[in-house]
């Protein structure tokens, strides 16, 4: 037994070895870009769009006779929505493909886990669903760059409609995930809140909560006015609903996904009203965003998510580093650190800490099955309050 | 008998030697200029292999299934991490982090260990919620957000630990079955009752063995945080690393020292293949590897390729019940 | 606290209960009768709330048509998978036959997250609107779930109790030799417990859809909290499973208003604990034979 499972060990060994001999022979003229992305498993959802996103940026660019020259071709692997999974693809993608950049992945501890292994082998990232900015602020990373909106300022645009808006309504009830991203977001609004001589309150729930209505009994208790839910977009859905079964009808109601489309589809009619925030909308009027939109729903046949915005975004990005760099790792470092490139998600900048603070979100808000950004310039007028569930 | 312990004595040697010699071979990996994709598989097939012994050294030997594996290493993490942040070395962190997931286990066997193996089942499968919710709630553990470990070290450490301790929890394993104690453990998973009717005291060696195996998950998962260096509880705390456990000996054949081995390699040679060609069904693909192998191998595709061969070797003869086991 | 509050948290914990009620009901039934710790349970849950899904958003169907439809679907697929894969592995030992359901698990959740990727799917079809009685409000889709529960929970236990085949099904929970020496079909009997088990988690599955968001992992979830509460009410006594789902459905609803809800489930699982070391045949149960 002994020896025959040695030998079964050594034959693999050698089968998967000479796999490698093939694939590293082949020449690599294109400019070749990686990414890991979660196409199974919990972020699986998203992250398809986030495919869809580098696919077709990948094709435009080609199409208008590449970067320099050289065609652009983007390696992408299921890393199961992993972080382990994730570490392995990241030298996979080094080492066997050769890649020159790195496109992010979906989630936090997945964005996290390959920059451990990138600024080992210094090579670029861009976090393109990054919103969590702690990555950023727990370790000091030179090679991995947010290129998403800081999940930090979650709570702003709606605190900005409350001031200009809400001026009788006082009680303020904060939602938020006991994960980093939603527990940073809660941070930064409280003290904000309380600036604005609101009374705020804060309720966290465990990641994979169902059910809300012990929090709802506590925001009817304190005679809260106004919510803003912090947390992913399933919990946010479970809340609603569960509110509406309550009857609790609060003045205003923001939850960050609620620009999603989606939305309507789960809420039906009753989404009339509700606040959200948004990077992006296939709205907005530049030509280079129009040209996006256009592509897009010829290519897939719906309007862009913004998952799908973002990944074509963080392609531009690399697009504008290689560009004014050059197709070297050090260079788009460079770039990515200190210049202003324009993407479809507006003007990618970053801080010290590699954080973005180019990109910033808008308030959104359904109104009459629509979602429209309700702050800026040439903006709709917010519906306040909310009308009451039907 | 004098025959049988003579092979046996053997088979441990040659046994043993064989494992070393492999340890120190993947060990020197770093040094021997292979692509870094390749260590990382190695290391990842070392780390699941050490994982796959912690598990076979407590379940493969009793019965008693446990899901608290991928708990207890993260356990592990957690604490070789909290260590070297506070200055302590690096032995004395590990050795912390094996005893810290020991004393978790003792949480679990002393509850429910003089019960029956489903209530010892569910014990371990609920640690893994508990744990989770206890380290999201716990201050000094990072809270949701997770810790990091403020010195990186360079990858060639984390793979030699790794591989050490894989290697080592193999030859435990190899050696510790065929002891006098081995042999009643095994007799024990067979017959509970006729083995303590022999003067077995089955609870107290199962929660011996249980924590022996929790101390060995404990050390993998804390050379595996040193590797990661970076941790989040919702990742570390995940039911997945108990999955891998378990199918690793499952697999490749629970109770067997070399079962797990030929377990890892198959685990991570699929996963690799199922990568490129069905990257969607590769959870699927793993159950009904599971599935096949349970229903139609019974005890993993290591001794189910050994009987063959054994049948081979002796045109026919049918090998004994004890044999086959062995 | 005042006294509405009191009786309002006591029905929203009432639904939340209600639903784990039925879920542990069948866990327990396939625990007691054919001594299988059914880990795929939740991915039968998982099937029915998308075959509710299914139906509803393609076929315009009402979702309280799903749940028969569910149960139905269930029970066939329950049926199919006891005759052909789990009967197979009868009379082995624990290990193998834990290790059979748990496969089939993962089977189910590979399955699952590939058709369906791991989208959060909802419905705005079906019952919408709000019952109030007195000062308590309750929607009217969780007055469905708690009816429905109410009726299916009720059939089922007087299924077990008062026909010939309940009969069949205590007879061989208590020994499995002698109702096979009394002239039980132990296989039909196994096959019909495994089927209305799975029936009802196929069931409960819609009633999820109907109040909750379905993803591949949505039975996966709530599983594990019908495992605790089949522990807390004694492994395999039925009665005692849907008792302690109902007073953790009430026990966790009150402890995450005065605390938050991962408190409650750590209180829930030391609980748990405490009566594995103190009470190791559940909080209600009696000492059964082996």
């Amino acid at each position: 037994m002994t020896h025959l499972s040695r030998r079964s060990v050594l034959g693999s060994a050698a089968a998967v070895a000479s796999t490698f001999a093939v694939v590293k022979a082949r020449a690599a003229d294109p400019i070749k870009f990686g990414a890991s992305l979660s196409l199974t498993g919990r972020f699986s959802d998203s992250a398809k769009y986030v495919q869809e996103g580098y696919l077709l940026w990948a094709e435009q660019v080609n199409a208008k006779g590449g970067i320099k020259g050289r065609p652009v071709e983007v390696v992408i692997y299921d890393d199961e929505s992993k972080p382990d999974t994730g570490r392995v693809l990241a030298e996979r993608l080094l080492d066997r493909d050769n890649v020159l950049a790195i496109l992010g992945p979906y989630s936090s501890p997945i964005t996290d886990a390959m920059a451990t292994a990138l600024e080992r082998a210094q090579v670029p990232m861009i976090g393109t669903i990054a919103s969590d900015s702690s990555i950023w602020a727990r370790r000091r990373l030179r090679w991995t760059f947010q290129g998403f909106p800081s999940s930090d300022f979650d709570h702003e645009g709606f605190l900005k409609v409350i001031k200009e808006k809400g001026q009788g309504s006082k009680k303020l009830a904060i939602i938020f995930e006991e994960a980093p991203f939603s527990i940073a977001a809660k941070d930064w609004a409280l003290p904000v809140a309380k600036e604005m001589g609101l009374t705020v309150e804060a309720f966290g729930y465990n990641p994979g909560a169902q059910d809300f209505r012990s929090i709802i009994e506590r925001m009817i208790a304190s005679g809260t006015e106004m919510v803003s839910m912090g947390g992913y977009y399933q919990p946010s859905i479970a809340l609603t609903r569960q509110m509406i079964e309550r009857g609790f009808n609060p003045v205003a109601f923001h939850f960050i996904q609620a620009a999603d489309g989606v939305t309507k589809e789960a809420l039906g009619a009753q989404v009339e009203g509700v606040f959200g925030r948004s990077s992006w909308e296939a709205t907005i009027d530049t030509p280079a965003n129009k040209a996006f939109v256009a592509a897009y729903q010829a290519k897939y046949g719906r309007i862009p998510s913004y998952h799908s915005a973002a990944a074509f975004a963080a392609g531009q990005a690399f697009q504008g580093a290689i560009e004014e760099k050059g197709a070297d790792r050090a260079g788009i470092r460079e770039a990515l650190a200190s210049s202003k490139i324009e993407t479809v998600l507006g003007t990618f900048h970053t801080n010290q800490r590699g954080q973005q603070d180019g990109y910033h979100y808008a308030s959104t808000q359904w109104q009459g099955g629509t979602s429209y950004v309700v702050s800026g310039p040439s903006a709709r007028a917010p519906l306040w309050p909310k009308p009451k569930w039907s | 008998m004098k025959v049988e312990r003579g092979r046996d004595l053997a088979k441990i040697t040659w046994g043993s030697l064989a494992i070393l010699a492999c340890t120190a071979a993947m060990a020197a990996l770093p040094w021997l200029g292979v692509t870094s994709y390749v260590r990382t598989l190695v290391y990842y097939g070392a780390y699941f292999l050490a994982l796959g012994q912690a598990w076979n050294l407590m379940s493969g030997l009793t019965g008693y299934v446990s899901f608290a594996h991928g708990a207890l290493a993260g356990i592990g993490a957690y604490a070789v991490v909290l260590a070297l942040n506070a200055d302590l070395p690096m032995v004395i962190s590990l050795l912390i982090a094996a005893i810290a997931a020991g004393l978790a286990s003792l949480i679990i066997g002393v509850t429910s260990l003089r019960l029956k193996g489903t209530s010892f089942t569910f014990a371990t499968l609920f640690l893994q919620e508990l744990v989770l919710l206890l380290v999201r709630k716990l201050p000094f553990a990072g809270g949701p957000g997770g810790i990091v470990l403020e010195e990186i070290f360079p990858l060639w450490l984390p793979h030699v630990l790794m591989i050490a301790v894989a290697g080592g929890a193999t030859l435990l394993v190899l050696v510790f079955r065929r002891s006098r104690t081995g042999l009643r453990v095994l007799a024990m998973r067979d017959d509970e009752a006729a083995a303590s009717a022999i003067g077995i005291d089955a609870t107290r060696v199962k929660i011996v063995l249980f924590c022996a195996s929790a101390a060995i998950a404990g050390l993998t998962g804390a050379v595996h945080g040193v590797f990661a260096s970076s941790l989040f509880p919702n990742e570390v705390f995940s039911i997945d690393l108990s999955i891998i456990a378990l199918a690793v000996p499952l697999i490749g054949g629970a109770g067997t020292a070399l079962g797990p081995v030929l377990g890892a390699v198959i685990y991570v040679g699929l996963r690799e293949i199922l990568q490129v060609l069905a990257p969607n069904l590769h959870l699927t693909i793993v159950g009904v590897v599971l599935l096949l192998v349970i229903l139609f191998m019974r005890d993993g595709i290591a001794p189910a390729l050994g009987r063959l061969f054994r049948l081979k070797d002796r045109r026919g003869q049918v090998p004994a019940i004890a044999e086959v086991r062995a | 606290m005042t006294f509405p509050l009191f009786l309002q948290l006591l029905t929203n914990g009432l639904v939340v209960g209600a639903l784990l009620a039925i879920v542990a009901l069948g866990v327990a039934l396939i625990f007691g009768v054919v001594r299988v710790v059914n880990f795929a349970h939740g991915e039968f849950v998982t099937l029915g709330a998308f075959a509710t899904y299914l139906v509803v958003t393609q076929l315009n169907i009402s979702p309280l048509l799903g749940i028969p439809l569910a149960f139905v679907l269930g029970a066939a697929v329950g049926a199919g998978i006891q005759a052909a894969i789990v009967s197979r592995a009868a009379g082995r030992p624990e290990l193998d036959v834990l290790m059979v359901t748990y496969a089939l698990s993962i089977i189910g959740l590979g399955i699952f997250s590939s058709a369906f990727s791991g989208d959060f799917r909802s419905y705005s079809e079906g019952p919408s609107g709000i019952f109030t009685l007195g000062s308590v409000v309750i929607g009217l889709r969780s007055l469905t779930v708690l009816l429905v529960c109410l009726i299916v929970g009720v059939g089922t236990i007087l299924v077990v109790q008062r026909t010939r085949i309940g009969l069949a099904l205590r007879a061989l929970a208590q020994s499995r030799d002698s109702a096979a020496a009394c002239g039980i079909n132990v296989p039909a009997a196994e096959l019909f417990a495994f089927a209305l088990a799975v029936g009802l988690a196929a069931a409960a599955g819609a009633l999820v859809s109907l109040i909750g968001t379905i993803h591949p992992r949505v039975g996966h979830d709530l599983v594990l909290d019908a495992f605790v509460v089949v522990v807390l009410g004694g492994m395999g006594s039925i009665g005692g499973a849907v008792l302690a789902a109902i007073a953790i459905g009430i026990v966790n609803a009150f402890t995450s208003f005065a605390l938050d809800d991962s408190w409650a489930r750590i209180l829930t699982y030391c609980l748990l604990y405490a009566t594995l070391l103190l009470r190791p045949h559940g909080l209600l149960g009696r000492h059964v034979g082996a």
